[in-house]
């Protein structure tokens, strides 16, 4: 079934489009959810109430733009709320100190270099973490992710900075290569830090 | 320094875009289930449900009240009713100036008016009526007939009524009735006359002045000339048109009433939270149907055609309930509302001191009240009869309403905490109500009990607020109603 045709069915409430769509999109935004969250069963939680909104609000889809960033949009939004909800995100936001970061064994998965990346990135504090993803991976400016988070731009802008640096660290702690080009521009800025 | 680290940014966007993970099925059993995909029905069907029953309630009383489905009469009955035509070519010429036939009505007394004597005289070839009052123009002007009202005349003050009650409580009493000049209605009693049908001899006898009207009496007191088994047949013959049918449709028995009417009603809220926050997981749905407690008071006008009527009235709802909290030592941030519109994504927060679980020793009693106001429309169907002065119905009602007044606590997002959320409370909302009454009369009044069930259709509160709870009652009317 082609992507406007399924969402139209689920504009009409038909419970198979729905449980279709599902499938077709929840093993990425379960992905997403996954790098906010502090566990899976959060990153489910987060999942599940995100295809909830997604389906309520599926009227105003517009059909302009990707399906698949919509959606995700939802999903980042939802994230942060729930991190919000569940005070996560402002208990840990003001944890800086990357001296005193441990990295569990089970963070650092062998299987394949996406699954390393994103392990070392949910190994983050929960503030940094969620800066980071905002910005280098969605795309939100600092002045969007301050307003997202309830915080100023340039406490966004620093907390970016800091994570981006301990997630180096953490890359660089556990032989997480990007590749060559990127890595040769982690130390770059290793050094420069 | 941010564009500088472009690169980095694209690379580490590239190593995550391609990771996916797989959920659990508890994933998508508690979004099913979120989304009530298989149990629940859509405002709009339940709307659709509602619109159809009114409409086919109303189809059912076109239906059931237009001549045409009730003209129906059988070709072995047409023969036996033609026998009794007269054979003076008036069954030719009866309808001619359909047009100028005229229904009325004289209290239970169903009467045909018109100024065709040969449609008369076909009805009175049916040989079934005992009285026939005629007026208007002249007709026959025969010493011998009027000898013959004289004579019934007597018969009437002397026999049949010798309590000389008038023509009307005679019919209602079943006697025959006769009907003499100066009982005739006051109006233009200078051209009318009497004419009499002696039903022992088969024929009838009229006064100088032609027959206009006819009064059933007894045998079609009740129904009318169309339903009439005699006349029927000759309808479904000779009315072989649309002008002489509309003109034999069924008499219905047309009236107003005004209502007035106190409701006392209890029932129960089912609360259900749309998506629950804390530590509590996702969508923690739940229904707590707590009793409630409340008074209708309306005033109700109805048209009646027959069985059927309308309604429409004005309705004030005040209604409440009480329940337990826990006080806890100083007010708690909890969350309120969210909405699904990704525009405007928003959590709100408030604050509240009133747990909904804690010791006992710091308990209180908190209570919701609301006051609407509704305006219930609908259709009424008088199903049973028994005498004249008892009655059963069952309405069928729409009734909008508009929140005049709300002070009421809501559960928190997290379910926690009870909030003040009247600012929450839709403004606008719509019941369907089901009543059955009896109704007694009484002189001239007449008295309706019976049992009213209500069912609220919308959420009390707005779309974009956690909880959502509907209201059921089931009351009992009381009502006073006046006839017009």
């Amino acid at each position: 079934m082609i992507e406007e045709t399924l969402i139209k069915a689920c504009i009409a409430k038909n419970a198979s489009a729905f449980e279709e769509l599902y499938k077709r999109y929840s093993p990425k935004m379960l992905a997403v959810c996954y790098r906010y969250a502090k566990t899976r069963e959060d990153a489910e939680d987060m999942l599940q109430e995100g295809f909830i909104k997604v389906f309520g609000c599926l009227k105003q889809f517009k059909f302009l733009g990707s399906f698949e960033g919509w959606v995700r949009k939802i999903m980042v939004h939802n994230c942060i709320n729930y991190l919000k909800r569940n005070k996560k995100f402002n208990d840990t936001l003001e944890i800086t100190n990357e001296n005193s970061l441990c990295i569990p064994e089970d963070y650092i998965p062998s299987l394949i270099q996406a699954k390393q990346v994103v392990a070392c990135i949910r190994s983050l504090p929960v503030g940094y973490r969620t800066v980071l993803n905002l910005y280098a991976l969605e795309g939100y400016t600092h002045a969007e992710i301050g307003l997202m988070l309830d915080i100023k731009e340039s406490s966004s802008r620093s907390q970016y900075v800091r994570a981006k640096a301990l997630l180096k660290t953490v890359l660089a702690k556990n032989n997480v290569i990007l590749t060559v080009e990127s890595q040769e521009i982690i130390e770059q800025l290793l050094r420069a830090n | 320094m941010e564009p500088l680290d472009k690169n980095f940014e694209n690379k580490l966007k590239a190593h995550t875009e391609n990771f996916v993970m797989y959920p659990s099925q508890k994933v998508w059993a508690g979004i099913s289930e979120g989304l009530n995909l298989k149990t629940r029905m859509p405002y709009q069907k339940r709307y659709a449900v509602i619109s159809l029953m009114v409409v086919g309630i109303i189809a059912a009383n076109f239906l059931t009240h237009n001549s045409f489905f009730n003209n129906n009469i059988s070709a072995a009955n047409n023969n036996v009713a033609l026998n009794n035509v007269p054979k003076n070519g008036a069954s030719e010429n009866i309808y001619k100036n359909v047009n100028t036939i005229k229904k009325f009505k004289i209290s239970k007394i169903t009467a045909v008016k018109s100024n065709n004597t040969n449609f008369i005289n076909s009805i009175l070839a049916l040989n079934k009526y005992k009285v026939v009052v005629a007026y208007n123009k002249p007709y026959i002007n025969n010493n011998e007939v009027i000898n013959k009202v004289k004579e019934i005349n007597n018969l009437y003050y002397n026999k049949i009524n010798p309590n000389k009650i008038n023509n009307l409580e005679a019919a209602n009493d079943g006697k025959n009735l006769v009907i003499e000049n100066n009982i005739l209605p006051t109006k233009n009693l200078t051209d009318k006359k009497i004419a009499i049908i002696d039903l022992n001899k088969n024929k009838f006898e009229t006064s100088n002045k032609n027959i206009v009207e006819i009064v059933e009496v007894n045998e079609i007191k009740q129904g009318t000339i169309a339903n009439n088994k005699l006349i029927k047949p000759l309808l479904n013959t000779q009315l072989n048109n649309k002008a002489a049918k509309a003109v034999f449709k069924k008499q219905e028995e047309r009236y107003k009433t005004l209502n007035v009417y106190l409701t006392p009603l209890m029932g129960t809220v089912s609360i259900k939270n749309k998506a629950a926050y804390g530590n509590l997981g996702f969508v923690e749905k739940y229904n707590n149907l707590k009793p409630k407690v409340g008074v209708a008071f309306g005033m109700q006008a109805q048209y009646f055609r027959g069985k059927i009527s309308y309604l429409i009235g004005g309705q004030i709802n005040v209604y409440g309930d009480k329940f337990t909290a826990y006080k806890s030592a100083s007010p708690e941030r909890v969350m309120v509302s969210s909405t699904l519109n990704i525009n405007t994504y928003r959590f709100d927060s408030s604050f509240s001191k009133y747990r909904s679980v804690g010791a006992a020793e710091n308990s209180v009693q908190l209570s919701n009240t609301f006051i609407n106001f509704s305006v219930p429309i609908g259709v009424n169907y008088k199903f049973a009869e028994i005498g004249k002065r008892i009655n059963f119905n069952i309405s069928g009602l729409i009734a909008p309403s508009v929140m005049i007044y709300a002070d009421n606590y809501a559960l928190s997002g997290d379910l926690k905490n009870y909030i003040k959320a009247p600012q929450e409370v839709r403004k606008y909302n719509i019941s369907g109500v089901v009543f059955t009454y009896a109704e007694f009369k009484h002189k001239n009044m007449s008295w309706q009990i019976g049992p009213q069930f209500n069912y609220q259709l919308l959420n009390t509160y707005k779309n974009n607020f956690h909880i959502q709870s509907i209201s059921k009652d089931i009351g009992f009317r009381i009502g006073m109603l006046k006839r017009f």
